[in-house]
């Protein structure tokens, strides 16, 4: 395929909104790495599709924010956003853009239009490097309040998988639990793995379903009193009763 | 920071996929879970973060949509498994105007990218709904979103000309 092809064939804007098989992403990525101008095109395409989910942004519910950054960092309290600052730069940015303006009207005016597109694509960088930095400093609070807090359980597992190595790190104080899965089987997109609690000789308790992705801890269902957890793989959506022919291992706690 | 930045786009996205204000907060929750679990994933020469994040978001509320039919399914048996209108009130926070956007855009080509963008149409669900085919389908995205291009190309144009006789201004009053 030519880039020409490529372009006039709508891949491109599919490859950015998602609804692309795998073979399709690793060919236009492969058409990418090959012609490097194409990435010109997709951030074209990124910036419009970007301007169009903004025009139609609705604000979530406020509450939510602290919903979510309970679930990511605990009990610790995120940094206050740092846009604020901005406001009270207005003066001084001001007077840099009319500085920069300047400058581009003295340079000619053939190539204003590419300096405030290059300003723009600084803006948009800026914002993105600055909520990456923010984003990891809060990880790397997440990790060391998970690893000093936290009891860590390895699964045992069945003969059936013995290859699955995956650890549950769990908090009888904050009544929580996190699952770092490092080697899962694999499974079928119509396949999950379901934890379940087993307490004394009671029925298995259903819990959470994961999909096993990342070796990175994530939030799994805690139920207190546990003697045992245990992981199977379950159809989609999770079943009420565990398969016991699809045990990959259990967990013992305490 | 990251939320305050992209959490009412990616609310808008998730919305109009689910169709409820509730489970699509529940959506925009597993969103930001899972981009702060695949943080490390997030490769900068492959997307831009937003459009890397749009992806997440919209695939979780597809399958939170897929689940929801599901267990619809199993408890009547009658639920509709195709997507919904999306006909959302939206709440546009980003000083941008649908209508002023979406200005010269054919009404067909509007549809195509609403139902593949903004509902989690895959394309060939959309070429089936709409009953158009699939090469179709491609051609109108394609279309549309070169509308979008120039639009967003002539408001930074408009900007920056209005912004230099601004200064301009300012220069002749000094």
């Amino acid at each position: 395929m030519t880039i020409d092809e490529l372009r006039e064939s709508g891949l491109l804007e599919l490859y950015v909104i998602g609804d692309v098989s795998a073979a399709e992403r690793q060919k236009v990525e492969q058409m990418v790495k090959d012609h490097p101008e194409l990435m010109s095109e997709i951030q074209e395409i990124e910036a419009a599709l970007g301007t169009f989910a903004l025009a139609h942004a609705v604000l979530p519910d406020p509450s939510l924010k602290d919903t979510i950054l309970k679930k990511i960092s605990g009990s610790e309290k995120p940094k206050p956003p740092s846009n604020d600052k901005k406001s009270g730069n207005w003066g001084l940015g001001l007077l840099l853009a009319s500085i920069l303006a300047l400058g581009a009207l003295l340079w000619g005016w053939m190539n204003k239009s590419q300096i405030t597109e290059l300003e723009n694509q600084l803006t948009i960088l800026q914002r993105d490097c600055d909520s990456i930095v923010d984003a990891q400093g809060n990880r790397l609070a997440f990790f060391d309040g998970l690893f000093n807090e936290s009891d860590v359980l390895a699964l045992s597992a069945t003969p059936k998988y013995p290859n699955t190595t995956l650890f549950l790190y769990s908090n009888n104080n904050t009544q929580t639990n996190y699952l770092q899965a490092i080697n899962l089987p694999n499974i079928t997109p119509q396949q999950v793995f379901q934890l379940w609690s087993l307490k004394g000789s009671g029925a298995p308790i259903p819990l959470s379903t994961f999909s096993g992705e990342g070796g990175i801890p994530q939030e799994i269902d805690f139920e207190g009193g546990t003697d045992v957890y245990a992981i199977t793989i379950e159809p989609a959506g999770g079943s009420q009763a565990p398969n016991l022919d699809e045990l990959i291992g259990t967990i013992p706690v305490g | 920071m990251l939320y305050d930045n992209y959490s009412p786009a990616l609310n808008g996205i998730a919305l109009r996929v689910v169709g409820s204000p509730s489970l699509a907060a529940d959506v925009l929750q597993q969103t930001f879970l899972k981009i702060w679990n695949n943080f490390d994933q997030y490769d900068e020469n492959k997307a831009s973060l937003f459009t890397w994040m749009a992806r997440i978001a919209r695939n979780s509320a597809i399958d939170a949509r897929r689940l929801k039919s599901f267990e619809h399914n199993q408890k009547t048996d009658s639920f509709d498994t195709t997507v919904h209108t999306g006909e959302t009130t939206h709440i546009a926070t980003a000083g941008i105007d649908v209508d002023t956007l979406l200005e010269g855009m054919d009404i067909e080509h509007r549809k195509v990218l609403d139902l593949v963008y903004l509902q989690g149409y895959s394309h060939s669900q959309a070429s089936e709904h709409l009953q158009i085919p699939l090469g179709t389908v491609k051609t109108r995205i394609r279309s549309s979103i070169s509308t979008l291009r120039e639009k967003v190309k002539q408001d930074k144009k408009l900007f920056f000309g209005l912004f230099l006789l601004l200064l301009m201004l300012v220069v002749l009053a000094l």
